[in-house]
């Protein structure tokens, strides 16, 4: 089994360490958060000149937020800084080389002779000017096959994102220059496999870690960790971290009485290897591997409100289950069973939040073709202002050849609304939502009638 | 002037462990499932006028066996040839041996673009023809960016390829590591002994789906009907699954909508050279110079729609299996799903079920003008109980239903077309099909009062229905009203209802060349 233990870290804090510590690599720290968000640190081993000199480090992320840069090494304070991302192309190259001087080749269509010209640029629209000798001339304007020769490329295009920085530096050498940066384009979310065995009433529960870099840059052997929780940034409409749990998944968030800690309600999975994350790649890491976790198969119908339906409907086929061990991040389920031939068919997925460990869990893997309900709104009247009577019938069928239970769940109750008549007993799981166990016998029909009295 | 002294970064990395690289070229076998996620006409699975959002819609569950050669320690395995349009974080891979360290799918394809991109920094050879004597020089480069327009440093100088208008072209020594002229899925793991391994790889795929569509062809007698159902299989990826079995799934599936097809990215090379057309005739007429922006290729992949429809003409129905709570319905032989494909099998065929023929009429909402009144004529609705009795009694995946009847020469005429949903056995069918001239409905709003006031104010309206069969034998006849109002109720009414698809519904017997009436008052509060 292949678990990662969940350090306790204090965000935000990076260590630097002394130069002489660090072997002479480049050592990048990846800390990855859900939302389109992460932290690198880059810690390159560079010679730097006494004085003012301009560092440049090739190969950051092209999403860099470049506000966030924090630079660090050893004797050494930041001037200014700089992000450069000016794309090379050779359209740029010509403008760039506008006032300075090229070489032309032209080939003679004629005799294939080649004649190497040096010529000045004079401008770069639509169309190139050039002065060759005495004479101004566009080029390649008589369709001779001209080639161009440029002597270097300009100080501020680049073929990769650059970041320069001028420093000053109190003594030459070679040192540890610590570079860190918050980028986009880099981002995690959790993946987990469940096979379901039916007759035993277990799951096999599997769980990845799925990175994807589209940052613009590859980030190669870097040390990894996987933070679960949103951080709130100032910046953006990623919205606030809220510790809620989502609409169907949790069903009761646990204590979290695990043997893991957490700081500042963010977990943090640490990859035991460092990994190699190249741009535009998936990258999955396991994470968590659970066998025979005790499930619950059963049956739900929600309905959100006192009305009903013109075509019966299906009650959802729903798996449930407790993570004892371990916080889960949120994520996608993805649920597989055996078919008559004993080979995994996908039976659903579902959303998870995350989840605390101790959690009970629920995850709706579809509809159920066999057990359908007929929802209806047998009468309705107005009692008074704020006050409404209405009488549901729901019938549920049951076409397999196995007896059901089906929990309705009915909402829309107001906190002051009450029961008048009920055909099997109800309970109220909380202030809205009434909640009944319907038993539905193999091939036949069960129909439950009740009349509430609640607002509007 | 300053000096800046510019320090290159040569980037060292940690000494990483060898991987050996085991590539699997193919499946041995290939099991394809496909889901019914998307409510579509069959008409759209067959000729899409979307096919870019077909590709990322539908769901397919593809299982794999490989027979896969792996070293002893670290390697890196590669499966070729896997779907394009695979969900890559929902594969999962049985029989490798020792624990599978991380999984990496590369979407990356290879083209000229992306051969350009992956060898930035590389020496590659720019081959030149001279087009006059067709001497050819080689000249080894160094790639300094790439496929948004390629420069190449030569000796130390710079030029830009394929701006010249001479002859030239690239030559790469290999491919660049990564790159795939098929998707690929990569894993990393260690195996503890050398050895030949059957690995199964299973994963979910989009652009692949399916429809069921009923044809119902009424007796001569009008007492019974045919009911034949055809399976629509539709392929829109770029992936041809060639003779292989194939699972149709009945029912619907929660999905999160997190099931993106990874997208192989074909770049494409652009030259971005600087302006070298002059369009003389435009500066001479003195038109002001515009800066054109450098514009964006829309680079279309896609094929419009499917490109054959295929229909195998086998008469055989299939018998559903049941897998976790839907209907599993294996097609009988192995069939091939070919990339843009659309194609037909049948899975079921039933005669002689009997119907009954039940006219009905609705009416909806609460509010009315007092004398107001219309003539309609009623719909006509085919009842199939789906029980054994009758023959049927199957599970019946959702799907549009075409009916067709006899004319007086016995020849097919289309009644009409509407859809089911999906049913199990013992829930009856309802099929629409089309209306009747000779039951006909006279609908009048005979009083409508109002009393009280305020949270009191009460509506009473009164309606007269009557019906009039113009039949030469008797007919089943519902009248409903879909009342839509929590504050709506029925006071009185000259026969009782039942509740019928939510709403109350009357039911009459009507005897041939006869008429029925009903009468019902409908109380409705109002803010």
């Amino acid at each position: 089994m292949r678990t990662f233990l969940p350090a306790a870290v204090l965000l935000g804090t990076l260590s630097i360490a002394q130069a002489a510590d660090q072997p002479p690599d480049s050592q990048i720290t990846l800390s990855v958060y859900n939302n389109d968000l992460a932290l690198v640190q880059d810690i390159r081993h560079l010679d730097v000149a006494a004085g003012r000199s301009r560092l440049e480090f090739k190969d950051v992320s092209a999403a860099i937020k470049p506000e966030t840069v924090a630079l660090s090494a050893k004797g050494l304070s930041v001037i200014e800084q700089n992000f450069d991302y000016d794309l090379l192309t050779p359209a740029k190259m010509m403008e760039k080389a506008v006032g300075k001087q090229i070489q032309i080749i032209r080939t003679n269509p004629g005799n294939g002779a080649q004649t190497p010209e040096t010529a000045t640029v004079l401008s770069v629209n639509e169309g190139v000017v050039l002065k060759v000798g005495n004479h101004i001339e566009v080029l390649r304007d008589d369709g001779i096959p001209t080639r161009v020769i440029f002597s270097s490329i300009p100080e501020n295009l680049r073929a990769q994102p650059t970041l320069s920085v001028s420093v000053d530096a109190a003594s030459a050498g070679a040192r540890d220059v610590t570079l860190s940066y918050l980028t986009r384009g880099l981002s995690w979310k959790a993946d987990y496999v469940a096979l379901f065995n039916e007759k035993q009433d277990t799951m096999h529960l599997q769980g990845w870690v799925t990175l994807t870099n589209t940052s613009g840059t590859s980030y190669r052997n870097a040390k990894t960790q996987l933070i679960a929780g949103a951080v709130n940034l100032t910046d953006g409409g990623n919205g606030n971290w809220q510790p809620g749990y989502s609409n169907y998944a949790a069903r009761s968030a646990g204590t979290g009485a695990t043997n893991q800690e957490s700081i500042a309600d963010y977990y943090l999975y640490k990859l035991p290897e460092r990994v190699s994350v190249a741009q535009n790649q998936t990258k999955q890491v396991g994470f968590l591997d659970l066998s025979d976790v005790k499930t619950v198969h059963g049956y739900e119908y929600r309905a959100d409100s006192f009305a009903g339906a013109s075509e019966p409907e299906h009650a959802a086929s729903v798996l449930k289950f407790s993570n004892t061990g371990a916080p889960l991040p949120a994520g996608v389920a993805r649920v597989y069973m055996r078919d008559e031939a004993g080979e995994p068919k996908f039976v659903g997925e579902d959303s998870l939040d995350h989840t605390p460990a101790g959690s009970d869990l629920a995850i709706k893997m579809g509809d159920a073709f066999d057990i359908t309900v007929q929802p209806t709104l047998v009468q309705s009247e107005r009692l008074s202002k704020w006050r409404t009577r209405y009488q549901m019938s729901y019938e549920f069928k049951n076409a397999s050849s196995a007896p059901a239970a089906v929990d309705l769940r009915q909402g829309g109750m107001w906190r002051d609304g009450k029961v008048d008549d009920e055909s099997l007993p109800s309970k109220r799981i909380d202030a809205h939502t009434l909640d009944w166990s319907v038993p539905v016998p193999a091939g036949g029909s069960t129909t439950l009638t009740f009349t509430v009295e609640t607002g509007f | 002037m300053r000096r800046f002294c510019l320090s290159l970064v040569a980037t060292a990395f940690a000494a990483l462990p060898a991987f050996a690289d085991t590539v699997s070229e193919g499946p041995d076998r290939i099991g394809v499932t496909l889901y019914h996620s998307e409510d579509l006409p069959t008409e759209e699975l067959a000729q899409s006028r979307n096919p870019t959002w077909m590709r990322s819609t539908g769901l397919a569950f593809i299982t794999e066996e490989r027979t896969i050669d792996i070293p002893a320690g670290p390697s890196i395995i590669r499966f070729r040839g896997v779907a394009s349009t695979m969900v890559p974080q929902s594969a999962a891979v049985q029989g490798l041996p020792g624990d599978i360290a991380e999984r990496n799918f590369d979407y990356d394809l290879l083209s000229p673009g992306s051969l350009l991109a992956k060898s930035v920094g590389e020496t590659v050879h720019l081959v030149r023809t001279n087009p006059k004597t067709g001497a050819r020089t080689d000249t080894a480069a160094i790639v300094r960016t790439g496929p948004n327009g390629a420069m190449l440093e030569i000796d130390g100088k710079l030029e830009a390829l394929r701006c010249s208008a001479l002859p030239e072209k690239l030559v790469f020594d290999s491919v660049p590591a990564g790159l795939t002229d098929t998707p690929t899925l990569s894993l990393r793991t260690v195996a503890p002994v050398a050895g030949r391994y059957t690995v199964k790889l299973s994963y979910i795929a989009t652009a692949l789906n399916w429809n069921a569509d009923y044809v119902a062809r009424i007796a001569p007698d009008g007492k019974t009907l045919d009911l034949s159902g055809w399976i629509t299989l539709a392929n829109f990826g770029e992936t041809s699954f060639p003779h292989v079995p194939v699972d149709v799934v009945a029912g619907r599936l929660n999905v999160t909508g997190d099931d993106e097809p990874a997208d192989p990215e074909a770049a494409k090379l652009a030259t971005a050279c600087w302006p070298t057309n002059i369009d003389w005739a435009r500066h001479l007429r003195g038109e002001a110079v515009q800066t054109v922006p450098m514009g964006v290729t829309v680079f279309n992949r896609e094929k419009g729609g499917a490109e054959t429809i295929v229909v195998t003409a086998e008469k055989r129905e299939i018998v559903p299996r049941k897998l976790g709570d839907y209907k599993l319905y294996p097609l009988p032989e192995p069939t091939t799903l070919a990339a843009q494909q659309t194609k037909q099998v049948q899975f079921l065929d039933q005669q002689s079920i009997p119907f009954e023929k039940l006219y009905t009429d609705t009416l909806s909402g609460t509010s009315f003008d007092e004398a107001q009144s219309d003539i309609v004529a009623a719909t006509v609705t085919l009842h199939v109980e789906n029980t054994r009795a009758t023959g049927l009694g199957k599970p019946l995946p959702g799907g549009a239903v075409s009916v067709q009847a006899p004319d007086a020469d016995g020849d097919p005429v289309l009644l009409g077309q509407s859809g089911i949903l999906d049913t199990p056995e013992n829930l009856p069918v309802e099929i629409a099909a089309g209306h009747a001239m000779d039951v006909e409905i006279v609908r009048r709003v005979a009083k409508s009062e109002t009393t009280g006031d305020g949270d009191k104010r009460r509506v009473r309206t009164t309606i007269d229905i009557a019906i009039s069969n113009g039949k030469p034998e008797p007919v089943a006849f519902e009248f409903s009203h879909g009342l839509y109002d929590d504050w709506a109720h029925i006071v009185s009414e000259s026969v009782p209802h039942t509740m019928k698809k939510n709403m109350p519904t009357w039911r009459f017997a009507i005897p041939a060349h006869d008429h029925v009436t009903l009468e019902y008052t409908i109380e409705v509060a109002e803010q």
